[in-house]
């Protein structure tokens, strides 16, 4: 049966399936925060791919390498304290074990965390039970020596019955060494270790089988005790101390976020100025038509509106992954724990919900963080009332309009969107926990790891991993829906108005640098521009839809855009452009352009935007859900159209029906 | 859901009650199945010597060489039994 675990085209660089002796299945296995991603990033390099396992949302990483002769496909499972457990990595993990879904692995290999054998063993016990033949691979050697552990590997061996092999991954050491062990172990079949195995059924409990493997074969001052370091105690106690815990908390989220909104945005201009002169490339070389139409407004900005997404992506992984590495991730989620909880979120969702404020879909991916399903779907429903960084043209744009003269007021009512959208998310969540979702958010028990360097190695394989799994998944989907928005808003064709075309005959009898020339070719733009608009499929449905968005203060036009927006934000701003100004590059800071569009008027004469329609507009876009792109990732994410779906009714439902409060209220208060 | 793991002579009492630095043993907890599961899995298991590493919320407490973080609701529901009164 086909299966998502195995990888259906040969990796670059790697014989394909079936023209080398074997290709071999391998699984790597471990509790958390044992180094089983670093021996994987290690053992396989770039060369992986990233699927989910069947049926489930849990990714799999699938990665090839060599041992001597052979080839193997290494799975990396997801990190599990037990496999008996009922949480979905243990659930994964027995079924990938077990070949229920996919090919049974021919080999197991656990990474064993030295410096914490007892618990780790465990995991040994069970895949004893389960008749899975093992390889240990005992990981962070030199940390365990610093605490002052020995081991002897010929005895755990014999006692474990499987090969036992000291690494250090995060340095590569000892890789050879499990390799040729993992090869032999294949030829074999058999442990061909010796000596006395003590078997875990002979005992009463996993744990009293564990001591006993370790009272003969691990030795050193600590061995079976507690050891007390005095470090570690020093920082939890600051870390997730009331007052300086949280201090310590902002400074770190302000630096990530910082990161996120400032450094991704200069390879994000850069993207967009490519994609720009690209398209204009091809306006120059091409003829005019349908083809290049296609081709500049379709194909490259369709593409320029997914790849631009990435530096975010990937950013904000490469600093999830150091910030986890280092051991302060899991310190920050309690010290948000406190806040959070209220609202029926737990204290991993911080850091999707601050990421949303970059941009919703890094912020939606990270919500992995998230070991319980109903937290990580509620907080996934909610991030993308945070903030985005694409709404803040829209902000600029309408607080400019509403407070032309008063930049301190627009100042305010900027600031206050970012309070709006965020109250909305944590009051969205307390109700979605009451109701659909009901249930508190489960009370955090988690393990806190040892603060430790983290390896900027896997920060860019994980970041890099990422950026192409967006790419290869999300992507194609976006592109679709960029071409399909591009077709409705360019066609049909229409023949220019006769207006426009007499402008141009004046303008053409004028000396050609005349100012009075100029301003005729520009309203002749304009009104060729609002009439292609207009008679689009978009602005048929525009005009279509309009009595439904009567009620909120908006006429065709602000239909129009509100209905384009849908794909991204930003596109309101160049829609508006397009209908006031005839020119999506308008400049909407210029104050003489924005005095023109405060004074453009109606068919009717009344003014496009009046201070309650600028108001209503400006509580639509803090609340509603118009991006493509973020509903494509949350059916990912969620593995349903149904929370997609959801999502965008809510959004939009509350929109709505603030937008209509508002903009009722404040005419009802005679404020035009 | 009472999860008796042992039953010394001492009178246990709330893991909250006591101090940091204080040595115990876990006696039982009313926590869900799923949770006490999870902390079984972290080594939480019968008559374990826990050592209270932080007092409040979170609570850390150090079982063998794991560290674990427990929200102040999961802190509450687990009965100990001091070590010295054993």
């Amino acid at each position: 049966m086909a299966s998502a675990l195995i990888s259906s085209a040969p990796l670059p660089g790697v014989p394909a399936a079936g023209s080398e002796p074997s290709l071999y299945r391998i699984a790597l296995l471990g509790n958390p925060n044992t180094g089983k991603t670093t021996l994987f990033n290690r053992l396989c390099g770039v060369l992986s791919k990233t699927s989910n396992f069947p049926g489930t949302t849990t990714r799999a990483r699938i990665g090839r390498c060599q041992a001597g002769e052979l080839a193997l496909e290494v799975v990396d499972l997801p990190g599990v304290y037990r496999l008996s457990l009922g949480l979905p990595e243990s659930r994964v993990c027995r079924a990938a074990l077990l070949g229920e879904d996919s090919r049974a692995p021919d080999l197991a290999v656990v990474v064993l965390d030295a410096t914490n054998l007892s618990r780790n063993l465990l995991l040994l016990a069970e895949l004893s039970e389960m008749g899975v033949p093992a390889v240990a691979a005992l990981n962070m050697v030199d940390l365990a020596q610093q605490r002052g552990l020995s081991f002897d590997r010929v005895r755990l061996a014999e006692r474990l019955g499987c090969p036992v092999v000291p690494l250090i991954a995060r340095r590569g050491e000892g890789l050879d060494e499990l390799r040729r062990a993992i090869a032999a172990r294949l030829r074999s079949g058999a442990a061909a270790v010796g000596g006395e195995r003590l078997d875990p059924a002979a005992f009463p409990s996993p744990d009293d089988w564990a001591e006993q493997v370790i009272a003969g074969s691990v030795g050193g001052r600590n061995a079976l005790g507690s050891s007390f370091d005095t470090l570690t105690e020093r920082l939890d106690q600051a870390f997730t101390h009331p007052v300086l815990g949280a201090l310590v908390f902002l400074a770190v989220m302000t630096g990530l976020f910082w990161t996120l909104f400032v450094l991704a945005s200069v390879p994000m201009d850069l993207i967009e100025a490519t994609f720009e002169h690209l398209g204009r490339w091809t306006v120059a070389v091409m003829p005019p038509g349908a083809v290049r139409d296609l081709l500049v407004q379709g194909v490259i900005g369709g593409i320029a509106g997914i790849v631009v997404f990435l530096p975010q992506i990937g950013l904000l992984f490469f600093l999830i992954s150091l910030l986890e590495d280092t051991g302060y991730l899991a310190r920050a989620a309690f010290v948000m724990d406190r806040i959070l909880c209220r609202f029926g979120l737990p204290g991993h969702a911080f850091l999707p919900l601050l990421s949303s404020h970059a941009c919703a879909i890094p912020g939606i991916l990270s919500t992995r963080l998230i070991p319980d399903r109903q937290d990580r779907l509620t907080t996934i429903l909610v991030a993308p009332l945070m903030s985005c960084s694409a709404r803040v043209p829209v902000y600029v744009f309408l607080t400019g309009l509403l407070f032309a003269d008063r930049p301190w007021l627009a100042g305010i009512a900027f600031s206050g969107c970012y309070v709006l959208g965020a109250g909305a998310a944590l009051l969205t969540a307390a109700v979605t926990r009451r109701t659909i979702l009901k249930g508190p958010s489960r009370p955090m028990v988690l393990e806190l790891p040892s603060y430790k360097m983290p390896s900027l190695r896997n920060a860019c394989l994980l970041a890099l991993d990422q950026g192409l799994s967006f790419l290869r998944t999300a992507g194609t989907v976006i592109m679709a829906i960029c071409l399909v928005m591009w077709w409705l808003s360019s066609y049909p064709h229409s023949a220019p108005p006769a207006a426009a075309t007499a402008l141009r005959q004046q303008a053409a009898a004028l000396p050609e640098a005349s100012e009075r020339a100029a301003e005729l070719t520009r309203q002749a733009g304009l009104l060729e521009a609002q009439h292609a608009q207009a008679n689009s499929f978009a602005g048929r449905i525009g005009r279509a839809v309009e009595p439904v968005f009567r009620p909120i203060g908006f006429d065709w036009q602000l239909t129009v855009g509100v209905l384009t927006s849908f794909l991204a934000r930003e596109v309101f701003v160049s829609t508006m452009s397009v209908l006031l100004e005839g020119d999506p590059e308008s400049d909407l800071q210029d104050q003489g352009i924005l005095a023109r569009i405060r004074a453009a008027r109606r068919t009717d004469g009344t003014p496009v935007f009046t201070a309650a329609t600028s108001a209503s507009l400006l509580v639509f876009f803090v609340l509603a859900m118009q991006c493509l792109s973020t509903l494509v990732v949350t059916r990912r994410e969620t593995g349903s159209w149904r929370w997609a779906a959801l999502q965008l009714v809510y959004m939009t439902s509350l929109a709505y029906g603030l937008a209509f409060v508002t903009y009722q209220a404040l005419h009802l208060l005679g404020v035009a | 859901m009472i999860h008796d793991v042992s039953i010394p002579a001492a009178s246990p009492v709330q893991l909250t009650e006591l101090a940091e630095g204080s040595a115990v043993r876990l006696h039982s907890s009313d926590l869900q199945e799923d949770d006490f599961a999870l902390l079984e899995a972290l080594g939480m298991t019968r008559s374990c010597r826990l050592r209270i590493c932080k007092a409040g919320d979170p609570w850390i407490v150090q079982v063998r060489e794991t560290r674990i973080g427990l929200a102040a609701s999961v802190a509450r529901r687990l009965l100990v039994v001091p070590d010295s009164l054993l």
